[in-house]
């Protein structure tokens, strides 16, 4: 009786199991992506967070875009110039391209989205990119000129960001405060739909490359848990997940139908220091705590290896990166700065960070590092929503309630301009940007505005060489290091990645078979 | 051959330290037709002995360990029901053997109509439809005269009173005429007059169908009423097995003896005005002359009413007369007995004396002071006069604190004692009441019920009060213990000048302890007199009724009620628009009222 | 009872509008600042101010309430803050998925406990209620989230017979309904184990077998009848849990579900969202506990009749 059961219920379970790989074999041409969060929306001007605009990415386009290495390359754009002063861009076009729906891609298409992104009054999240826009001018059908406020010699890059790709305007018109939902541009795939939890795309037939994309359709998923997610992948429902946490890379590793991706990402992680206040206002202290904490057991606590040393503020993958002399961890050099500044006996700091897991170990990390200069540290975990309004609405220096910040930042734009100026500039201390360690150096400061004021390459490198060494040198950050893009996928998935910035990228001529 | 022959039957249960025997080796024989009255007090196993019979012993957990229960079936088979399997006994039960048990409000399923009920007995046994059971489920429901046979059979338990119930429960045991009914103790739950109701109907159905009958109780009046034999079991032995009329004339045994001196019987003290104490073998008669009539009233009430709103969705549906316009008065030294059957508000007249109910309108005066609005120090000047005494003992004592916690706690909450001195009376109290001082530190459940209701008495005494009102503070009782506690009640009375509210349904109790009687019916006092005039002369019907319903402890006079009146008794509940009427009484002796207007439309 | 029904629907008007007022203050007083969070670290000062006018962030906290009232009455729920999408459509693409889940958890939380807690209650003390104590109690006490990654792994990844994830064909219902339902199972195996055993004690089982009624009878007619009467009420309770529970099981089990929104909203400190979802808890609740009654009525004739 009982083994005639266990009989039938196998019996049950063949068919089912053959029911579910041969659907599997049906959506063979179906790429399947999952994430860790939901989307936020489909309008690439009004998102922030990296999952939203890695979607968004797969249906639009901008006049610029990044490829899989961060190295800025054409995309809506044909070519451009622009004057000595970095104000002035114009833009020629492709021609002959148009979205889904037909409405032509041209110069007004240009415009109109520049002026929607950056009009003030739609208070789209996006509108920083823009901000340095004066306006923008139809020169012909294919030609397009770009008035700058001030010198921003990052321009192009700026318009390689997600932020800045072109919107359809008959969707904005139509669909209104719903084209978040409905959004689809020129990109190589376009929307079929969206709820909950899943993006559904199909191949954009009137893609501007012929022959391409070579995926027939894409599903887009939120999956929270990370196990699910692997999970997933291995029984071939999903074929590229993203992230995978370092403890579970071991077990991917093992599965021969899965490719681990394993490269540097362009998040540099670091501790920031209250430099207004004691005694984070004196340098000595900086660069001890610099000298205490090891950097290599750092890589392995946090990222189980998955971590390489910082040698710049900035990661090596951003334009104009200039190496630096690593911080070397040195414990009896940490003591004596200390001891020299005034404090031989190391002082009470408390650190801060979010509730995640990885933020709870670097945390305690740190506590266990600094104790052997005699820096005794409180570990204090916040709620993303109570984090933020104690960084926020809390100003002025002198009376911020954060001494230390566990923390990080990746630029989206693959310049070095937005790779240190929100958290080294001193017109960036909160709330303007996120500067906060409320680092003030005149050198850096002009560097930063140097840089930005011409588009002329060596001038640019020459003044983001001197921020970085002069950051590096005067410990701005308590430099941690530099984090992988983990992510794992089928071998059946030929030409996806992980960018820098960390987010999905998909390659035009990407397979899947 | 006899229907039912038990012969050195052992019964026992699990305990923690292995078996406990309850039955140790019994004898008994039934024969058809016959009716065999087992009598004894709690834990002489007479119940155990009717499911052992059944066989239902085996689903309480208890074993027969010994013996044989022969029994003749229908073919005249005799099959030995102590080795009979669960699938063979279970075909016996309903055709050959049925039950009625005490409680007919927890005996019936209340999820299910009475019909059904009824009607699944008929169709497993009589192989019937369930049309042609639901039929003969109306014709059982005329059978045991339940009126309107046809629309009870969709009512459920809770819609009929408890007379009612067990009337079902009756139709149940005998849908499938059963060669031997078991009865364990029918009526005991049922009200005096519903009980004479059960009892007839019993009787006459017994020998309609020649059925044997088992009749279990501990009630020696109703032994005399039913039994043509009698079974004395004490502690899971016959001591005494005899004709009824023999036994009772001369019992044999020292525990049978004990049982029927115990027995309060109605009229014993006909010819004499004041309550005298149970006699305790050899002591001579005291009376108990104590009450002090020129004195002030400890207790006077004057039209005291108290209402329940019976609400339906937020509307008033109905209103429960629970006392309407009572009036007395109680002397010092005296014992006022409330009598009447249940629900006709002697219970909450008692409670709307120290406020556990709140009256509608009325005065309430103890020892001569105005207590009907209580406050500030009126309260505790009333809980100190008045005490309660509940029917329950074990639900009205913490289980979590000692014997002596409880007593002294009234001594501390009226700071009638400080320190040591606590200590003192509570043991004085315990000794006043039988009980030793040791057992101060004792918790209630290391307690008997009948001790447990001396420590009640103790702590009500503890506030040194001038009245108690007792209500059915010995019902719950074994009839020796209950004569003890009756006997200390009376000495109380004697010694400290007590007076009590004596509510209680039990006749021959009220006749030992009261000075004068009032008869409750509907909420309304219908009769109120001295003790020997009410019981010796009783003017309204429903006294009359409530007396004869008495089942005597006298096989010989077993007659002497036929007539008996076989309707129900009105609801207290009214419709809020109808107001009950309500009239002076009428006095027809000295002291002595009866009610004359029409009460509830019955008299 | 129809109108006993309307009477209970009324009635529900105020405790919503008590639990509005008492979510809307709640959620308003957690610390955080959804405005700055909306804007994103990259967004400048001016920007995080213009969201903040925008979602009326700037004004009384009272004003706010009363546009929230407002919007109510018109049977609006708003604007996600977060996505800028109507509550009501967030909602309702998220409600089908956990209505669904609670459902069959439920079911098979019924027929798991109440069937178990029947067979422990029938064989007391034999090796079968010695099994089904153990499997309450690990139900009771295995957390969730590893019961549905045990079971992903073996029946997906191993077995290849279920999905591992998402709202689709009954397949993919299965392992997140039995790891939702299988905790509230063991809790109502307990109870209807205890509630059958106390009432095996009751008389009227007693008088059932001095009928001659079969075991079968006496255990489906007259004992589980009676057992079954506080287990509706349990039942009712334990859907309380099942939404609670829900926000695990979904998580893991990437069930478009509302328990993930919540958790994302909360995060995000969404609050027209946190708000909506809240009260619609409230009103889920209100109403489970008035089908409760009228089960209860039907079942126990004497609330029905009186």
């Amino acid at each position: 009786m009982t083994r005639m059961f266990v009989r039938l219920l196998m019996a049950a379970g063949i068919v089912v199991g053959a029911q579910a790989g041969q659907s599997s074999g049906a959506r063979a041409a179906d790429l399947v992506v999952a994430v860790s969060d939901n989307l936020n929306g489909l309008d690439p001007h009004d998102l922030n967070d990296n999952i939203s605009q890695a979607a968004a990415r797969l249906t639009h386009e901008g006049l610029f875009k990044l490829d899989r290495d961060m190295k800025l390359v054409p995309g809506l754009a044909e070519s451009f110039t622009a004057n000595d002063t970095a104000t002035e861009f114009v833009f020629k076009l492709k021609q002959g391209i148009s979205f889904p729906d037909g409405t032509p891609f041209n110069a007004s298409v240009v415009k109109f989205s520049f002026d929607r992104g950056g009009n003030p009054a739609n208070n789209l999240k996006r509108q920083s990119i823009y901000v340095m826009i004066d306006h923008t001018d139809v020169v012909d059908d294919y030609t397009v000129k770009v008035t700058l406020k001030y010198p921003f010699g990052a321009f192009p890059n700026n318009l390689a960001h997600p932020g800045a790709m072109i919107v359809n305007p008959t969707l904005v018109t139509k669909f209104g405060k719903d084209f978040t939902r409905n959004a689809t541009g020129t990109g190589p795939f376009e929307l079929v739909s969206w709820g909950a939890d899943t993006l559904k795309l199909k191949k954009n037939a009137k893609y501007r490359m012929a022959g391409l994309p070579k995926i027939d359709t894409l599903t887009y998923r939120s999956v929270a848990e990370n196990g699910t997610r692997l999970a997933m992948l291995q029984a071939g429902e999903a074929h590229f997940i993203t992230p995978v946490p370092p403890e579970m890379i071991k077990l991917v590793e093992k599965n021969a139908d899965i490719v681990v991706f394993d490269k540097p990402s362009l998040l540099s992680l670091f501790a920031t220091m209250n430099s207004q206040k004691k005694p984070f206002s004196d340098v000595r202290v900086r660069q001890a705590l610099n000298l205490a904490v090891d950097k290599k057991a750092y890589s392995k606590v946090i990222w189980s290896g998955y971590a390489d040393e910082l040698d710049s503020p900035m990661a090596p993958g951003l334009g104009y990166y200039s190496k630096q002399k690593p911080w070397p961890y040195d414990v009896a050099k940490a003591k004596a700065l200390l001891a020299e500044a005034g404090y031989p006996n190391g002082f009470d700091v408390t650190i801060t960070s979010g509730t995640s897991t990885l933020s709870k170990r670097s945390m305690e990390f740190l506590q266990q590092q600094l104790a052997q200069v005699g820096v005794k540290v409180t570990v204090e975990s916040l709620e993303a929503g109570v984090l933020t309004s104690k960084l926020y609405t809390n100003p002025a220096a002198e009376t911020a309630t954060i001494q230390m910040l566990v923390t990080g930042w990746s630029s989206s734009t693959g310049d070095a301009d937005w790779g240190i100026r929100p958290f080294l500039w001193s017109k960036g201390w909160p709330p303007v940007l996120n500067n906060f360690a409320y680092y003030k150096n005149k050198e850096v400061d002009d560097a930063i505005e140097a840089g930005l004021s011409t588009i002329d390459p060596a001038k640019r490198a020459a003044a983001y060489a001197t921020a970085q060494k002069v950051a590096w040198e005067d410990a701005a950050l308590l430099y941690l290091g530099m984090s992988h893009n983990l992510a794992a996928y089928s071998k059946r998935l030929k030409g996806a990645s992980m960018r820098g910035d960390q987010q999905f990228q998909l390659d035009e001529d990407a397979t899947l078979n | 051959m006899a229907l039912l022959e038990i012969s050195g039957l052992k019964l026992a249960f699990p305990g923690e330290d292995g078996p406990v025997e309850v039955i140790h080796g019994l004898d008994m024989t039934v024969e058809a037709g016959e009716t065999v009255a087992i009598v004894g007090e709690s834990g002489s196993g007479k119940s155990v002995t009717a499911l052992a019979v059944t066989r239902l012993l085996d689903h309480a957990g208890g074993r027969i360990t010994a013996g044989r229960i022969g029994f003749t079936d229908r073919a005249g088979q005799v099959r030995d029901l102590a080795t009979q399997s669960q699938e063979a006994m279970r075909l016996l039960r309903g055709p050959e053997i049925a039950m009625v048990f005490q409680e007919p409000m927890t005996s019936l399923n209340p999820v299910l109509t009475v019909g059904r009920q009824i009607a699944e007995g008929v169709m497993l046994h009589q192989g019937l439809s369930e049309q042609a059971a639901t039929e003969e489920a109306r014709r059982l429901l005329e059978v045991v005269r339940i009126p309107d046979a046809a629309r009870q059979l969709g009512r459920y338990p809770f819609q009929l009173s408890g007379g009612m119930r067990q009337r079902v429960m009756i139709a149940i045991a005998l849908s499938c005429r059963p060669r031997l009914l078991i009865a364990d103790e029918p009526t005991t739950a049922l009200d005096v007059t519903v009980q004479a109701q059960v009892l007839r109907l019993m009787r006459s159905l017994q020998k309609e169908l020649g059925m044997g009958l088992i009749f279990i109780t501990h009630d020696m009046g109703v032994v005399a009423e039913m039994a043509d034999r009698v079974v004395v079991m004490q502690q899971g032995r016959v001591v005494e097995t005899g004709d009824v009329v023999a036994l009772f004339a001369a019992p044999s045994h020292a525990y049978t003896k004990m049982l029927l001196d115990a027995v309060p019987v109605l009229g014993s003290l006909a010819d004499q005005a004041l309550p005298a104490p149970f006699r305790i073998a050899g002591a001579p008669v005291v009376v108990q002359d104590t009450v002090q009539h020129g004195a002030v009233p400890v207790l006077e009430l004057d039209g005291l009413v108290t209402r329940f709103d019976v609400r339906r969705r937020f509307r008033l549906a109905g209103r429960i007369h629970a006392a309407e316009q009572v009036s007395l008065k109680v002397w010092p030294g005296e014992t006022l007995a409330l009598v009447g059957e249940s629900g006709c508000g002697k219970t909450t007249t008692g409670r709307s004396i120290i406020r556990l109910e709140q009256p509608r309108s009325g005065t309430i005066r103890v020892n001569g002071e105005d207590l009907s609005d209580l406050s500030g120090a009126k309260e505790k000047r009333l809980r100190r006069a008045v005490q309660f005494v509940f029917q329950d003992p074990f639900a009205s004592l913490d289980p979590r604190l000692t014997i002596g916690f409880s007593i002294a706690e009234p001594i501390h909450t009226h700071g009638l004692a400080q320190g040591p001195a606590v200590q003192a009376r509570v043991q004085a109290l315990l000794e006043q009441v039988g009980l030793l001082p040791e057992h101060a530190r004792r918790y209630p459940h290391e307690m008997s019920g009948g001790q447990r209701q001396r420590v009640c008495i103790a702590r009500a005494l503890a506030s040194e009060p001038s009245l108690i009102i007792a209500d059915e503070a010995v019902a719950a009782l074994d009839v020796s213990i209950r004569a003890q506690v009756v006997n200390l009640l009376m000495d109380l009375q004697a010694r400290l000048g007590l007076a009590y509210l004596f509510i209680s349904h039990d006749m021959a109790v009220v006749e030992r302890v009261s000075h004068r009687v009032a008869v409750m019916y509907l909420g309304q006092i219908v009769e109120i007199g001295p003790r020997q005039a009410v019981f010796g002369n009783p003017q309204h019907p429903y006294t009359k009724r409530l007396l004869e319903a008495v089942p005597v402890p006298d096989p010989t006079r077993r007659a002497a009620h036929a007539a008996l009146d076989e309707s129900e008794v009105p609801s207290p509940l009214r419709t809020p628009d109808d107001m009950p009427v309500v009239a002076p009484l009428v006095a027809v002796g000295a002291g002595h009222y009866v009610a004359r207007h029409r009460v509830g439309g019955l008299y | 009872m129809l109108d006993y029904i309307i009477r209970r629907l009324a009635g529900t008007v105020p405790v919503l509008l008590a639990v509005s007022v008492f979510v809307f203050a709640f959620v308003h007083l957690l610390p955080g600042d959804p405005a700055r969070m909306v804007a994103g670290p990259e967004a400048s000062l001016e920007q995080v101010e213009r969201t903040r006018a925008e979602l009326w962030l700037d004004r009384p906290i009272w004003q706010q309430y009363v546009r929230y009232l407002d919007q109510m009455v018109h049977f609006e729920l708003g604007q996600s803050i977060k996505t800028r999408e109507p509550v009501s459509k967030l909602i309702a693409e998220r409600f089908m998925p956990t209505f669904w889940l609670t459902v069959w958890s439920m079911v098979w939380a019924v027929i798991a406990g109440v069937g178990l807690g029947v067979l422990s209650g029938v064989r007391r003390g034999h090796w079968i209620d010695r099994a089904a104590t153990v499997f309450a109690i690990s139900g009771i006490s295995f957390p969730s989230f590893w019961l549905g990654l045990l079971m992903i792994d073996l029946f997906s990844v191993r077995l290849g017979w279920l999905p591992t994830s998402g709202y689709g064909s009954w397949l993919s219902f299965v392992m997140p309904a039995f790891t939702l339902g299988s905790a509230v199972a063991a809790v109502m195996a307990r109870f209807t184990r205890s509630a059958f055993v106390e009432v095996s004690a009751e008389d009227y089982v007693r008088t059932a077998r001095s009928k001659g009624v079969p075991e079968r009878g006496v255990i489906w007619t007259h004992t589980l009848r009676n057992a079954l009467i506080p287990v509706i009420t349990l039942t009712g309770l334990q859907f309380g849990f099942l939404l609670g529970g829900a926000i695990v099981v979904e998580t893991v089990f990437a069930w478009p579900g509302l328990g993930r929104l919540l958790i994302d909203s909360v995060g995000f400190r969404d609050y027209p969202v946190i708000q909506a979802e809240i009260l619609l808890f409230a009103l889920e609740f209100v109403l489970i506990n008035l089908l409760v009654d009228v089960l209860y009525g039907l079942v126990n004739p004497e609330i029905r009749l009186k």
